[in-house]
């Protein structure tokens, strides 16, 4: 390598400002190289071409996937933040005509149009499947970053590109990307509050519960394959109304009920290392936070006070929760250290502070906090410092949730009428809808780890 | 949630079953006059053959009783003095049908989390049943259930309608 690498100009940033480069080039194989700092509070986007895959032979019925491919994998890096996607229309070269291996590509050309990164394919069609090949290339380093082909159905364009979007993040940041996630959340599009979930971007969202009641509090299980709800519906016409927990597995769609105390039985927060849960009861005649197992049954009861206990989030070791307690008078967030039990306050900016999501590093927690008439979120980190407001302006913004990367924030917001669910950067940034193509309201999203299984 | 059937069970239960009477009264008219809802419980009774007065008397009191909540302050739950007056009400016809069972459902503004606002409910809905029950309502004739904020009774953005929301119910079984 005669040039420096693309790496040192983006992160001279990163590296003055935090020290968490360090952990990730230490979580490395050797052989990679940051290209991306994904820790970096101010990356800049990084110019990348994507034009049309070259139709390399089969049946040429599989022809317009070629844009198809392209687009699809460009909006998938969109959604990142991390990418800014050039506009093919100006492009120098016919997608079909231009070269796809390192001696062919036109590294001058690409870098006139102003793209860092080009990320060039080719596939082919035949007997019913898709063979696409993908190479990622350094434009100022004139590199080939990786090559990588995937086989899989005809139908399964989104897939193969999600598939090597995930692996193209792992090459560039040292981690996988977010691409095999769903977010859960719900909507009322039917008439009743029910359970929705949706690829990791609002694609396809589908409608999980059939309740007729009122369904809410979605949380995923650690291994991504049950879903915690909380819903209104009756066992039995005898039974009465009452907010109980249920626990759907989600590759069977079996429900089983998970607590049925009278009372609350609300607020499911899994444990991280799973088989567990941290929920909200008021069996006692008041709310308080509780450990139970995936049985349902009571293991520890985590907070004994005269006030409102809800809302528990874990911290990713497991040793700590954030929650809601009004024994001030009003809400606000107090980490609860299990090894001494004791609780202690985190926010005395306001006074309503609600809805904690620890994030999966460990280092900061989003809420919402309620300010002159609007809620807001803010990132605070664990000890009380760097209070950061990253929403404003008009409508409400609710309920944060953290990617499993810890790069995005997913929440609710009412900003543009209608509430439903927004994502943005960590630090606040480009902050858009999903654009859910779901009618009612989208409420209380809950994004799923990293998934092993394909669940649709 | 409010059948039919459970409408004539309450009515027997307030009444009694001794009387042949009442009872066909009973089956004839929720027939005629029960809607879905709630609350006008027995509004047509009149229209019903020769009804006796005490389960007119019941059915007037009972939309009375049921029409009339309770409201609080935006995240409090503490009974106001006008709160404590229509409870005193409450107190006053449990006394009078002793056979009464009523349910407490507490509700909320749509201002807050989901969560922190069914915990709140549940506040409200203890309030009004802790003061009953200190007032010597016996606990098995009180039930209460959080609604937080998931059944608002209006939906704009003013103080008016956030305060007809916040809000226990009083509903007879």
């Amino acid at each position: 390598m005669k040039r420096p690498l693309l790496t040192v100009r983006r992160l001279t940033l990163a590296l003055l400002a935090i020290g968490t480069l360090a952990f990730i080039l230490q979580a490395l194989p050797v052989a990679s190289r940051i290209y991306i700092d994904i820790s970096s509070p101010s990356q800049r986007k990084i110019p990348i071409a994507i034009p049309a895959l070259r139709h390399e032979g089969g049946d040429a019925a599989g022809y317009p996937l070629a844009n198809n491919l392209a687009e699809s994998l460009g909006g998938a890096l969109t959604f990142t933040g991390l990418f800014q996607v050039l506009n093919p229309k100006m492009f120098l070269q016919d997608a079909q005509q231009m070269g796809t291996d390192l001696a062919e590509i036109k590294f001058a050309e690409w870098s006139f149009l102003g793209a860092d990164m080009l990320v060039r394919g080719s596939y082919r069609v035949s007997g019913g499947k898709l063979e696409v090949t993908f190479r990622l290339f350094d434009v100022i380093n004139q590199t080939q970053i990786m090559k990588k082909s995937y086989l899989d159905e005809a139908t399964a364009v989104r897939q193969i590109v999600l598939r090597f979007a995930d692996d193209m993040m792992l090459q560039l940041t040292g981690e996988p990307g977010i691409f095999n996630t769903r977010i859960a959340f719900v909507g009322n599009g039917t008439g009743h509050k029910e359970i929705y979930v949706a690829d990791f971007d609002g694609f396809s969202p589908r409608r999980l519960t059939n309740d007729n009641s009122i369904d809410l509090n979605p949380e995923w299980s650690q291994d991504g394959k049950s879903l915690a709800y909380v819903s209104y519906k009756k066992g039995n016409p005898s039974q009465r109304e009452n907010p109980n927990l249920y626990l759907m597995n989600l590759l069977t769609k079996s429900v089983q009920i998970l607590s049925q105390r009278p009372g609350l039985n609300i607020s499911p927060a899994w444990h991280p290392q799973g088989g567990k849960l941290a929920v909200t009861l008021s069996v006692s005649g008041n709310s308080e936070l509780y450990l139970i197992d995936t049985r349902g049954q009571i293991l520890e009861q985590l907070t004994k006070s005269f006030a409102i206990a809800v809302s528990p989030s874990w911290s990713p070791d497991g040793r700590k929760l954030a929650y809601v307690s009004n024994r001030t008078d009003k809400p606000q967030i107090y980490i609860l250290d299990l090894a001494g039990n004791t609780s202690t306050r985190l926010t005395f900016e306001g006074d309503y502070n609600t809805s904690p999501a620890w994030s999966p590093r460990g280092d900061r927690i989003a809420f919402s906090g309620f300010y002159e008439g609007k809620f807001n979120i803010f990132l605070i980190s664990p000890n009380g410092n760097d209070l950061r407001q990253l929403t404003g302006g008009s409508g409400n913004n609710e309920n944060p949730c953290w990617s499993p990367d810890g790069r995005m924030i997913l929440f609710q917001s009412d900003r543009q009428g209608g509430t439903t669910l927004w994502v943005m950067l960590a630090n606040g940034s480009d902050q858009r809808p999903l654009g859910l193509r779901l009618g009612g309201t989208h409420t209380e999203p809950a994004w799923s780890p990293r998934l092993t299984w394909n669940p649709s | 949630m409010w059948t039919l059937g459970s409408v004539l069970l309450v009515l027997l239960m307030v009444m009694g079953v001794s009387c042949a009477k009442k009872v066909v009264t009973e089956q004839q008219e929720p027939a005629k006059a029960e809607p879905a809802a709630p609350a006008p419980a027995a509004k047509e009774e009149p229209k019903a053959p020769p009804a006796p007065p005490a389960p007119d008397k019941l059915a007037e009191a009972k939309k009375v009783f049921e029409a009339e909540g309770i409201y609080f302050d935006f995240d409090k739950y503490n009974l106001k003095p006008e709160a404590i007056k229509v409870l005193d009400k409450k107190i006053a016809f449990l006394k009078e049908y002793p056979q009464a069972k009523v349910l407490i459902p507490g509700n909320c503004d749509p201002r807050g989390s989901n969560e922190y606002n069914l915990a709140l409910g549940d506040r409200r809905a203890n309030a009004a049943k802790s003061y009953m029950v200190k007032a010597g309502v016996a606990e098995n004739r009180l039930s209460t259930i959080s609604y937080g904020e998931e059944k608002l009774i209006c939906t704009e953005s003013t103080e008016a309608c956030w305060a007809k929301c916040r809000r226990d119910d009083f509903i007879v079984q």
